[in-house]
């Protein structure tokens, strides 16, 4: 998590479509890269190819010898097909982009609700990886991998224990799946964040939720968000079973809050008619921070198939 | 040597199958194959249970082979013959103790192990199971499940913290992030520890001293040995008397050299290596040469151990503790009827060792007297996974019945009870459903009432897994908590048919019949309950 690093590329982008404006020609402005872009086909990897091919291509985010981060959802010990966690076809395409760019090496990690080592054998995402060279999947529960760090501004949270490989990757990728939740109205990115946090029990019991989840993703910046649609849970969420719409979708965008707010027009979350983005407080409360923005048309989408 | 060798062999094995007695099982063998071979294992639990025990068949050839080769179990297999023998050779110099024997002066000595076993069998008959307190294996099985284990937890732990530099500087993240589960030792750790403690003690007086004198398993095992068709011959003509086979008998069965007691004889076989003229040899052989045995039961300690055993059972089946039952003593997920689970488990504590989430540990007096060292279900400690089968898999007894997945959803320990009083979501009006979040089969629903959402339980979906229990961020007592009421608990036949007889919805939902679901009864996602707490 180096902001440095995605504000430089955000300076370049600027810049380039700066040069496209004083007359760079139409390949420079081509090259702006979409702010967000949402991909569908029945390939859940082909799809976070694309994604990534359109938010400006792996080497956007990866370096040769880059440690790389990739926190998916695995909270639960069900099947992918339950729909409670990150589809693992779309978290080893992202390890296998990643490897591609020259990453030293790709930590897959989350610390999951249930019991952790039996989570990690049922979701899936450690055999969709096994092969990968490089490529480590694991949970993280002892307090001997978390370290306190201060939340500069927060509104509630004055500081959490976050886990060290979060702290310390070259590159975060957030790949959260799509899912309704119960206190929270609905988990994509923003709250995903709450699996690389130590102490969870306060956020229900002491702290007020939505500002906590909105603190942390002040502080949390991942350099990309891949919200993962291939199922997204629109009732009985998060842990399930509920009722489960196949969407054959990524949504991908540097802005958490913005990824969120698109991601809520999915489907009818909470059953219903659904939620808009004044139902979920953290997203609001997160655009107040400055995390992002929830003016979606304002930003440019870009919508393909695979 | 061949004989400590395959001693030792077979100890690690013991070792190895109750280090692989977790979630994920090896199909190769059975974990609790040597708590099945234990002849006084399955007869108990076959007596007090009164049930016919899948396992008991192997027990059984143990003691049909008993009949042929003789005690071999006790020499060759016995785990904790094989602890003991190693315990004797490093803390006593055979010269030592040699001047203490007692040799056949121990007759009555020799004679409480059967004393032992009376009151165990008889006990089993009245419907209680005894056999945890003496059985070699079962103590075996606990040492190291109470004990040992932990400890290797804490080593592993303490290894992996000092390593973790060198592994991160390595790239081997595996093992830099590498987790143990937490050590939880107890005072049952204690007792075994103690108990094994005690037994090496003794062997200042005696090598094998349990083996010989205490045991009960060795006493069932020596009664079909006395007529072993395998026995120790002794070639008159070569024989000079020089007596060392009668001090090197681990077991003391030989008295004068050329008599010997085969229900005595561990079958060690050091009286052929040791002997000068190579007098010596196990053959065939139908007469015996020993006119009395080697020990003295005495009326007095059979009149006891027949008290023993049959007002023993009385007392602990009559216990006032047991006129009600502790609301939150929840057993595991496919234990018998309480009566039947109580005869049939042996304690050996493989459930324990197995669950991957410590959710089972081994109770006090919780249940009453009659109840101790059972396993209990203590949902806060740890939630029974859904994922898992594996307490039901290790139980060698049967007391908790063999689930397959598709059984496990309905064998339901319990119904979750909100306690409205500390719920924050209900008290505090916080925005909390973190026992919804955990629940893994949505029997948490919830009413629009306050600021948050505020949780309730539908029993019907409750499998009281405890995943809500576990979950729940109030500090202290969880404020859902899994009590007993709505267990269900079959000897036999499908809990599945009976759960939907009964009216419960455990399945999954999507593969439950249309209609069912709040959602589909319009309204929001799984809000809409009329039921509010006061």
């Amino acid at each position: 998590m180096k902001p440095s690093r995605r504000d430089s590329l955000k300076y370049l982008a600027a810049a380039s479509a700066s040069a496209s404006l004083i007359g760079g020609g139409p390949l420079l402005a081509a090259e702006v890269a979409p702010d967000l872009v949402k991909v569908t086909g029945v390939d859940p990897a082909a799809n976070v190819r694309k994604a990534v091919e359109l938010m400006g291509g792996i080497s956007r985010f990866v370096s040769k010898g880059d440690k790389v981060v990739i926190k998916p959802n695995m909270g639960f010990g069900n099947a992918p097909e339950k729909a409670t966690t990150t589809e693992p076809r779309v978290v080893r395409q992202m390890a296998e982009l990643a490897l591609s760019a020259g990453a030293k090496r790709v930590m897959v990690i989350d610390y999951p609700c249930w019991r952790a080592d039996i989570v990690l054998e049922v979701c899936g995402v450690k055999q969709a990886c096994a092969d990968l060279d490089d490529t480590f999947v694991l949970t993280i529960t002892d307090r001997d991998f978390y370290r306190e760090v201060s939340i500069p501004d927060g509104a509630v949270l004055s500081s959490q224990e976050v886990a060290v490989d979060v702290l310390e990757a070259d590159v975060l990728f957030n790949l959260p799946c799509a899912k309704s939740h119960s206190s929270a109205r609905v988990t994509f990115g923003m709250k995903n964040w709450m699996g690389a946090v130590y102490a969870r029990k306060p956020w229900h019991t002491f702290f007020d939720l939505h500002k906590a989840i909105a603190d942390l993703a002040s502080f949390i910046k991942p350099d990309l968000t891949l919200l993962d649609a291939t199922r997204a849970l629109l009732t009985g969420g998060p842990g399930g079973p509920g009722k489960i719409a196949q969407l054959d979708t990524v949504i991908a965008g540097i802005d958490p809050v913005a990824v969120d707010t698109l991601a809520l027009g999915l489907g009818a979350f909470g059953g219903g008619s659904g939620y808009g983005v004044d139902d979920v407080r953290y997203i609001r409360l997160a655009e107040a921070r400055g995390v992002g923005t929830t003016a979606i048309d304002t930003l440019k989408l870009v919508t393909a198939t695979t | 040597m061949v004989r400590r060798t395959v001693q030792l062999l077979l100890l690690a094995l013991f070792v190895l199958l109750l280090l692989r007695t977790s979630w994920s099982l090896p199909e190769l063998l059975p974990v609790d194959l040597f708590l099945r071979m234990d002849p006084l294992v399955s007869s108990q639990a076959v007596l007090a249970g009164r049930v016919w025990v899948a396992a008991a068949w192997i027990g059984l050839a143990v003691l049909v082979l008993s009949g042929v080769l003789g005690r071999f179990f006790c020499g060759w297999v016995c785990p904790m013959g094989a602890v003991l023998e190693l315990g004797d050779a490093a803390m006593y110099r055979k010269r030592a103790r040699r001047h203490r024997r007692w040799g056949n002066e121990g007759r009555r000595l020799r004679g409480v192990k059967y004393a032992v076993l009376i009151t165990v069998l008889l006990a089993a008959v009245f419907g209680v199971g005894l056999a945890y307190l003496v059985d070699p294996i079962v103590w075996t099985t606990r040492l190291f499940t109470y004990a040992i284990w932990p400890l290797c937890l804490v080593v592993t732990d303490l290894a992996l913290d000092l390593l973790r530099p060198i592994f991160e500087a390595l790239g081997w993240m595996n093992l830099a992030r590498a987790e143990t589960s937490d050590p939880l030792f107890g005072v049952h750790g204690l007792l075994a520890l103690g108990f094994f403690a005690t037994l090496l003690w003794l062997g200042r007086w005696q090598e094998r001293l349990w083996c010989r004198s205490l045991c009960p398993a060795g006493a069932l095992m020596a009664i079909p040995a006395r007529l072993a068709l395998f026995r120790r011959k002794v070639v008159d003509e070569q024989c000079n008397d020089c007596g060392k086979c009668v001090k090197v008998c681990s077991a003391g069965a030989i008295r004068e050299g050329r008599v010997s007691d085969p229900g005595e004889c561990v079958r060690c076989g050091r009286c052929v290596q040791e002997c000068p003229t190579d007098a010596v040899d196990f053959r065939p052989g139908w007469q015996s040469d020993w006119s009395e045995p080697s020990f003295d039961l005495g009326r007095r300690q059979t009149v006891t151990a027949v008290a023993t055993g049959t007002l023993g059972a009385a007392w602990l089946l009559h216990d006032p503790a047991r006129a009600v039952t502790p609301e939150d003593a929840l057993r595991p997920p496919g234990a018998l009827p309480e009566e039947e689970f109580l005869a049939t488990c042996v304690r050996c504590g493989q459930c324990v060792k197995a669950c991957p989430t410590a959710c089972l540990g081994p109770s006090w007096l919780e249940t009453g007297a009659v109840g101790l060292m059972t396993p209990l279900a203590v949902m806060r400690r740890g939630a029974c996974d859904p994922n898992c089968l594996a307490c039901g898999n290790v139980c060698p007894t049967g007391a908790i019945r063999r689930l397959d997945a598709q059984e496990k959803p309905w064998a339901k320990i319990g119904n979750a009870v909100l306690i409205p009083e500390t719920c924050v979501a209900w008290e505090q009006d916080r925005a909390c459903l973190v026992c919804d979040e955990h629940c893994p089969f949505g029997a948490i629903e919830w009413i629009d009432e306050g600021a948050e959402r505020r949780p309730v339980v539908n029993e019907n979906r409750c499998n009281g897994c405890g995943q809500c229990e576990e979950a729940c961020p109030v500090e202290g007592t969880s404020a859902i908590r899994v009590f007993v009421a709505g267990q269900i608990r079959l000897s036999d036949g499908s809990y599945r048919q009976t759960a939907r007889e009964a009216g419960l919805m455990l399945e999954d939902r999507e593969e439950d019949e249309a209609g069912a679901y709040p959602w589909e009864q319009g309204g929001g996602d799984g809000g809409g309950g009329e039921f509010s707490y006061p």
